[in-house]
């Protein structure tokens, strides 16, 4: 577990730009896989493919990558509990009940799916924080997180209702396909609105990664050690809630990025958040660019970006459990 | 001397069963205080009062004089510190981080540890002979290393008042000793040291005053000499209790 040096910083951000650069030269069209150069600079269409519709997904694929290994490292350590993300507090559960409701009841629109969706992201994170003010067991922790698994399971027997009304030509696919995840739809537009809502959240909680630390400490050492740590724990998680809703509002349910990214970040830099968070922005952003170039290149049509994090998330979470190193690094 | 911690008239109750009644006492600066019962009696109690994180039903407590709302809280952290039992966190941070935690209290909301803040922890940590260990994970130590950890990051934050609640319970005859020791010596540099223990002898070895606590009330205050006696012992915990006085102190067992 070495230092980040200086010249290390300068690798990483060398390799960022070239895969980010790379991404760039895959897809399918003219031809599957690799774009040629020579067909950016010739063929006027396929330039307006790549300035229109590949880099802007591409950089939407890299923040909400960001976004939701940021929310889950959030989650894991304000909940003192390696193995929680935005699926608990019933934020995702909250997400995907709205979008569900968008699509069957409300004309499916765009603004419709996403405002609903973002409503009910928040709306989860309210209803699991009432609860578990109201819930006479356990800590405080424990309380959230079983107010959360509650609020998350209420909003998933709604969608399953949502799903079983809607009409299975027209908006069952569409609900499907939004359950399952995908960027396939980005444009500019939607981009630059995901930036505005995330990098100022990134931002807050880049700022407070050392502090990350304390939080995830026993209630009464925290208490001897920070001034206001309700006031922190509760902007930090609103952040992480508010950057997580709204990359879901637009690539629907991607999931196992928020659990696993976080502690791969870990087993590489130590569990310090103040060097786990960065690697986890990292790591996440280019572990959903990785899921999403694949999404949209292997196929000739789009495979559901949720279907393949959650493949490869769910196997690199059992190879860290077989090798016992879940929530133990050896020393 | 200058009076450190003052409690007056202090209640606390959890849902109208006492814990605490009328308790008065003054702690003084550079000194060690027991609160010693049996379990359950509320001694942990009495430190999360001091250390402010329960409100108590009525009466005071005052630090250096001031009551603890007079502090601004960011103050009180460095006026206050606390090592609890099992005090630990699930991720692996390695040994130098989590003492480097200590400093929280004095670095700004979004300040990152610097260098001074770095030295400040190895100095603690060197301190509790537990230097070596400095790259190991928290998470993979044995409890009484964990002890001693959690007390090189209290000493770290620097704090006036130092709450300990059972520093020996997790520790073995040496490390016990060791503990201890260091208590001492952490009294002898002017910090002022409360722990709860239910053993009586540990109390007896380093305390300058040992508080008897019983459910609800506290049956006596004062020196070793005054406190660690059959009659209030078998008082205290409920059952008959010999004090044998040695040389090198009283040595306390129960019949």
């Amino acid at each position: 577990m070495g230092k980040i040096t200086g010249k290390s910083r300068w690798v990483v951000l060398a390799v960022s730009l070239f895969l980010l650069a790379g991404s760039v030269f895959l897809g399918r069209y003219p031809a599957p896989f690799i774009t040629g150069l020579s067909d950016m600079i010739a063929n006027d269409l396929v330039q307006q493919v790549v300035l229109q519709i590949r880099i802007p997904r591409i950089l939407a694929a890299f923040i909400t990558g960001m976004v939701l290994a940021a929310s889950g490292t959030v989650f894991q350590m304000i909940f003192r509990n390696p193995i929680v993300d935005a699926g608990f507090l019933g934020v995702s559960g909250g997400a995907a009940f709205g979008a569900s409701l968008g699509i069957v009841l409300l004309g499916g629109s765009v603004a419709a799916i996403q405002g609903t969706a973002a409503l009910f992201a928040v709306l989860g994170l309210g209803f699991s924080w009432m609860m578990a003010v109201r819930i006479r067991f356990g800590d405080w922790i424990l309380r959230l997180i079983l107010a959360g698994i509650a609020v998350s399971a209420m909003f998933a027997s709604g969608t399953g209702l949502l799903k079983y009304l809607a009409d299975p030509l027209r908006e069952l696919p569409e609900l499907t396909f939004w359950l399952l995840g995908g960027l396939w739809g980005i444009t500019w537009t939607d981009t630059l609105q995901i930036s505005a809502v995330c990098l100022p959240c990134l931002v807050i909680i880049w700022l407070f990664r050392w502090r990350l630390n304390l939080l995830s400490m026993q209630d009464e050492t925290i208490f001897s050690l920070v001034a206001d740590a309700s006031k922190e724990r509760i902007l930090l998680l609103l952040t992480a809630v508010i950057a997580t809703s709204a990359v879901v509002c637009k690539a629907g349910q991607v999931g196992w990025v928020g659990l696993i990214i976080p502690h791969i970040a870990r087993r590489l830099v130590g569990s310090d958040a103040q060097k786990a968070l960065p690697c986890s922005l990292i790591l996440g952003g280019f572990f959903l660019l990785f899921c999403d170039n694949a999404s949209r290149t292997l196929l000739s049509g789009e495979i559901p970006l949720g279907i393949l994090t959650s493949f490869i998330g769910a196997g690199l979470f059992l190879g860290l459990l077989m090798n016992h190193r879940l929530l133990l690094k050896k020393g | 001397m200058t009076t450190a911690v003052s409690m007056k008239n202090l209640c606390f109750s959890y849902d109208r069963d006492p814990v605490i009644s009328h308790m008065d006492m003054a702690l003084e600066k550079g000194t060690i205080t027991a609160v010693l019962g049996a379990n359950g009696v509320g001694k942990t109690t009495l430190l999360y009062l001091l250390l402010g994180l329960y409100e108590p039903d009525r009466g005071d407590i005052l630090f250096f004089g001031k009551p603890g709302n007079r502090y601004t809280r960011g103050r009180l952290k460095q006026v206050i510190g606390m090592v609890s039992q099992n005090d630990t966190t699930p991720f692996d941070l390695r040994v130098d981080e989590y003492v480097l935690l200590g400093r929280a209290p004095h670095l700004g909301l979004l300040t990152i540890p610097g260098t001074a803040d770095q030295k400040a922890a190895a100095a603690a940590l060197s301190t509790v002979g537990m230097a070596h260990m400095a790259d190991h994970a928290v998470t993979r130590l044995s409890s009484g290393e964990k002890q001693l950890v959690n007390m090189a990051r209290s000493l770290a934050q620097e704090p006036e008042i130092l709450l300990l609640d059972e520093p020996c319970s997790h520790l073995d005859l040496i490390n016990s000793r060791q503990m201890l020791v260091l208590m001492k010596t952490i009294a002898q540099q002017g910090k002022t040291v409360v722990f709860t223990t239910h053993d009586p002898n540990a109390a007896s070895a380093v305390a300058d005053r040992v508080l008897l606590m019983k459910k609800g009330e506290l049956v006596a205050a004062g020196t070793v000499d005054q406190t660690i006696t059959s009659d209030l012992l078998t008082r205290t915990y409920g059952g008959s209790v010999e004090v044998i006085r040695t040389g090198q102190g009283p040595f306390v067992r129960a019949m």
